[in-house]
């Protein structure tokens, strides 16, 4: 018990000792001092043995520490003892036009009627995977293949599959008139929008 | 496509001497030859461009089939097996330059055409040493070298007539799919530049075909076909040229204990600058004046910038005098890349417009005069490799030495090829998953196989390999595959050796001139035929 009131009754003259010193400053000259009032009326051990919290001589002041001088995370004031944490919103990044027509449904992948690329929407919708022939055979007339069909009697190339020309699926237009367009940003961009392009009257 | 010759010498047998100069090691050459056809702008083909290529080392490796996993001795382990420098107790200073040519033989619907090319190569050059190691580490040794990894320069042609398909079909199927009109079309950056063209050009337009209520997209060259009834016949060509490679910086250590056991590893820094430039062309050939379609031509030039880092971990034992075995990992390469893009489309359409002529648009009229760009990651396969070697009396003194046998066999995970935006929030994540799906399934894990021999005659060595890539396309009717036979001659004494080698490749590969997705697609299997000879010259240090 009587270490605790010699512990409290230290702090207490400490705590006076600030504020009589303070007060002191004040009445000295009170608009030097004026700014300081807020911060060291509520912190009694603003006036430490190293001058104050932030000095670099400081151990509380250290280079890892939280809202140090020196932390990147620190954007107060110097002596204001808070700090702004500094967040970054990802900027989605629209691409230019792709260079090519990709379309996962044109490589034929899922063709042996694979589950997995079923349930990805990968399988084609078509069966002839590849025609490699066409269906008027005078159109190719290569001396191998004209020696093969002399020793062979067979005209196929080899290619497997022969394709039926009325096969061009319906390719309807039906525009939505939902798009629009958009232009580029970020690292990959280069190529923007484009702005309004016509075509030439037909 | 691709071409790869690579050979490569092993040797290596190092033991210990006091002239430890004799120890020999080189390897040497490697050559490859790739002939990379069917890529532009992240799309699946581009993955075999990275990953489809067989080791370029010294002319001593690329002699005996690049089969070099077990052997050691030769600063070609770099690229390979790493811990083959563990066998250097010296060092030496290594230049491996080359030459290749080669011939593209195609066969396009039924016709045939063929193209031919040729550069220069850089086989693996650069500088290892060797130095006493302590306690049971009986040396350790550190090299720096650097290799063509992949060789890019080549020529293909095919032409064919086509009664099926239009490779204008592609921008109608993209067009119709899109939603959109086609005046939204021309200034929408989800629709290709390829389709943006087409629609500027009237290569594909709109049209009521017979009893139908609303309109399709049509490709004008089968226009007069799908409206009237009429014929279609077009005679395509394709001309594909491309340049560059990928250049390979390693640096590697390895220690060697007791000389029963050789571990090390590599950093690899490849360095990636391609170009390819393609016409396209197509042309009506039915003879017929007023069917809507005269010609059309896409040309198209594309160029990928980039570099990556990767990691190679080896061990090779001897579990008896005579025995090698080696194990290696490549991890995948992990590629920053930049795609630069741009085309020329020349269409004409004969009476279809009432201004008849031929329009002709640049795709960066869509990209504000500029040239887009397309910045994107790629995680190439992994590679293990299982390898063995029986040395030809094996011995300290490597002067006695007679020879060896050794084999290499591989297995690349194709399918792990991955794809992704180099953005960390990009409206592009779609098109990468979809990517990637593809590239898993069209792709499949292969093993490539390599073997060769060395017999040494005092100071002249003989050397004979074979190696063999097996296709990494899961559907069989794609036929590819790369074959390499390699012989070899070699000198060395005194501290300095040169080696000689020539390469014979052959490969089989597909070329798609365009792709459609609701219709059948057609494809050119290419066989390229060419020589790689490579010299290795080299001194003690």
């Amino acid at each position: 018990m009587q270490v605790e009131q010699k512990e409290e009754q230290t702090a207490q003259r400490a705590e006076d000792y600030y504020e009589d010193r303070f007060l002191r400053m004040r009445v000295e000259d009170r608009y030097r001092w004026s700014t300081l009032d807020d911060y060291y009326f509520s912190n009694a051990y603003a006036y430490n043995s190293f001058g104050n919290y932030y000095s670099l001589s400081s151990p509380w002041n250290s280079y890892f520490a939280w809202n140090c001088h020196y932390n990147p995370y620190y954007g107060g004031l110097s002596y204001y003892p808070g700090g702004v944490i500094i967040t970054k919103t990802p900027k989605i990044y629209t691409p230019p036009s792709r260079a090519l027509v990709f379309n996962p449904a044109s490589y034929n992948v899922g063709g042996n009627s694979s589950s997995s690329a079923v349930s990805k929407g990968l399988n084609n919708s078509y069966y002839n995977r590849y025609n490699n022939t066409n269906s008027n055979r005078n159109s190719r007339n290569s001396l191998g293949e004209s020696i093969r069909k002399v020793f062979t009697g067979n005209d196929n190339s080899g290619n497997y599959n022969s394709g039926s020309n009325n096969s061009t699926p319906s390719r309807s237009y039906s525009p939505s008139s939902s798009g629009g367009s958009s232009g580029g940003g970020g690292r990959s961009s280069g190529g923007g929008g484009g702005g309004s392009v016509s075509r030439p009257s037909r | 496509m691709s071409i790869a010759l690579e050979c490569f010498l092993p040797c290596c047998i190092c033991l210990i001497t006091d002239k430890a100069r004799l120890m020999q090691k080189r390897y040497l050459l490697g050559f490859s030859i790739l002939l990379s056809l069917s890529s532009i702008a992240q799309i699946p083909e581009d993955v075999l461009k990275y990953s489809w290529q067989p080791t370029n080392g010294t002319a001593r490796v690329s002699a005996v089939g690049g089969a070099m996993g077990s052997l050691g001795g030769d600063i070609s382990a770099l690229f390979v097996n790493p811990a083959g420098i563990g066998f250097f107790k010296t060092g030496e200073v290594v230049l491996s330059p080359g030459y290749y040519f080669l011939k593209n033989k195609s066969d396009y619907r039924g016709t045939k055409a063929s193209d031919d090319g040729s550069n220069f190569n850089l086989g693996a050059s650069g500088v290892v040493g060797g130095w006493r190691g302590s306690g049971r580490w009986t040396n350790k040794a550190m090299g720096f070298a650097v290799t063509r990894t992949a060789n890019f320069s080549n020529r293909v042609y095919y032409t064919g007539k086509n009664d099926y398909s239009s490779y204008a079909e592609q921008y109608a199927a993209q067009a119709a799919a899109s939603g959109l009109s086609l005046d939204e079309i021309l200034s929408n950056n989800n629709v290709s530049l390829g389709t943006r063209m087409a629609v500027y050009t009237y290569l594909i337009d709109t049209a009521t075909l017979g009893g139908n209520v609303n309109p399709d997209v049509v490709a004008l060259p089968t226009y007069d076909q799908l409206k009237n009834g009429g014929a279609f016949l077009v005679d395509q060509a394709n001309s594909i040229e491309t340049s560059g490679g990928i250049t390979e910086i390693a640096i590697g250590y390895a220690a060697n204990m007791d000389d029963k056991l050789y571990i090390g590893g590599s950093l690899g820094i490849p360095i990636v600058s391609y170009e390819k430039k393609s016409l396209l062309r197509e042309t009506d050939a039915t003879g017929i004046n007023d069917n809507y379609f005269d010609f059309s031509e896409m040309s198209e030039k594309l160029t990928t910038k980039g570099v990556g880092l990767n990691l190679k971990l080896g061990v090779i034992v001897k579990p008896a005098d005579l025995v090698r075995l080696g194990f290696t990992v490549h991890t995948p390469t992990w590629y920053s890349l930049e795609d630069k893009y741009q085309a020329t489309m020349a269409v004409n359409t004969e009476n279809y417009r009432t201004t008849p002529g031929t329009v002709t648009v640049s795709s960066e009229i869509f990209t504000n005069d500029q040239t887009p760009k397309y910045s994107y990651d790629l995680t190439t396969p992994w590679k293990f490799m299982l390898s063995g070697s029986y040395v030809l009396r094996e011995i300290e003194d490597v002067r006695k030495q007679k020879g060896f046998l050794t084999a290499d066999v591989e297995y690349v995970t194709y399918t792990s090829n991955r794809f992704r935006s180099a953005e960390d929030a990009s409206t592009d994540d779609n098109y990468y998953k979809g990517l990637n799906e593809v590239v898993k399934q069209y792709y499949k894990g292969a093993f490539n196989f390599r073997v060769g021999g060395e017999l040494k005659f005092t100071t002249i060595m003989t050397r004979l390999g074979f190696a063999y890539y097996m296709s990494p396309y899961n559907d069989k009717e794609l036929k590819g595959s790369k074959m390499f036979i390699s012989g070899g001659l070699g000198y060395r004494d005194a501290g300095f050796f040169v080696d000689l080698t020539y390469i014979h490749g052959i490969q089989k590969d597909v070329n798609f001139p365009y792709r459609l997705p609701d219709k059948a697609n057609t494809f050119a299997a290419v066989k390229g035929t060419g020589g790689n000879i490579m010299l290795t010259v080299g001194i003690k240090i």
